[in-house]
């Protein structure tokens, strides 16, 4: 790499680095803006609407299955990320 | 019956048995800090003779109390299944240990305002002093970005001392240095 180069690529790392800073410092304005209980809550929310869209995924890919076979096939994802979570 | 609602009609429940109980987990770090999705709801509880089969008796007909008690093998504790039909989600019920730290957090829970009543959670520092204790056990990055999140949104705003109590004893210190010294003026 030329001296120039490393110059561009350094320059390009501390501009992500502070952008990245700044996103997080926006997440944490976010977050002391909201109501603690309705933070609390949306963890339950979230997981409901992640649950939604992976279950209209799974229907989309496999139209055969009812949906007790869709339930069953969100379990086993979530039970395959809990277990990667734990590596 | 969504998630959210499965919680507070849990929480009704144990009120209405009569059983102290706090949020820990997920849920309070999401109350103390910057909130994620969470497939389960923590809580510990504290209960008397026969009040888990009152609990089951009171729980609305979507959800399952389980009455079957589980090990839980990283804390340490034994637990029930409060379990959402047609979901994935549940609420975990863990017994109040005998553990110094289990007995203090409980002591130092919180009433707060939750969805027009109140309910009882852990204190943002007892939040830390747990995940900080379990991270040791389970290297899991949600629990380490879960600290680093209620350091930030609580700023200065937390008790130090008792925090740094705590990690002494727990040995998780050096962690917590580390999450601290990440956050470059957050906390």
């Amino acid at each position: 790499m030329t001296p120039s180069a490393r110059f561009v690529n350094i320059t390009l790392m501390e501009a992500r680095a502070a952008f990245a800073v700044s996103l997080y410092a926006e997440e944490v304005a976010r977050a002391r803006a909201m109501d603690p209980g309705d933070r609390l809550l949306e963890g339950a929310r979230l997981f409901d609407r992640a649950c939604r869209l992976m279950a209209d995924g799974i229907r989309h890919e496999r139209p055969d299955l009812d949906d007790h076979g869709v339930h069953g096939l969100i379990r086993s994802r979530l039970a395959r990320l809990d277990a990667i979570e734990r590596q | 019956m969504t998630a959210d609602e499965a919680l507070i009609a849990v929480l009704d429940g144990l009120d209405s048995v009569g059983v102290p109980y706090m949020i820990v987990g997920s849920l309070a770090s999401n109350f103390h800090g910057i909130p994620r999705s969470t497939r389960d709801a923590d809580l510990v509880v504290d209960l008397g003779p026969g009040q888990l089969e009152r609990l089951a008796g009171v729980l609305p007909p979507a959800l399952k109390l389980n009455q079957q008690s589980a090990f839980e093998t990283v804390t340490g504790t034994t637990r029930y299944l409060v379990e959402l039909a047609g979901s994935p989600f549940v609420c975990e019920l863990f017994l109040c240990s005998d553990d110094a730290h289990d007995r203090e957090r409980f002591s130092r829970r919180l009433r707060v305002r939750l969805a027009e009543r109140t309910a009882w959670v852990s204190s943002a520092e007892d939040a830390i002093v747990t995940k900080l204790r379990w991270a040791g056990h389970v290297n899991r990055a949600k629990d380490r970005d879960d600290i680093r999140n209620i350091l930030a949104v609580r700023g200065l705003d937390l008790d130090w001392h008792y925090l740094r109590r705590w990690s002494d004893i727990h040995g998780t210190t050096p962690l917590l240095d580390e999450i601290r010294a990440s956050l470059q003026g957050f906390a």
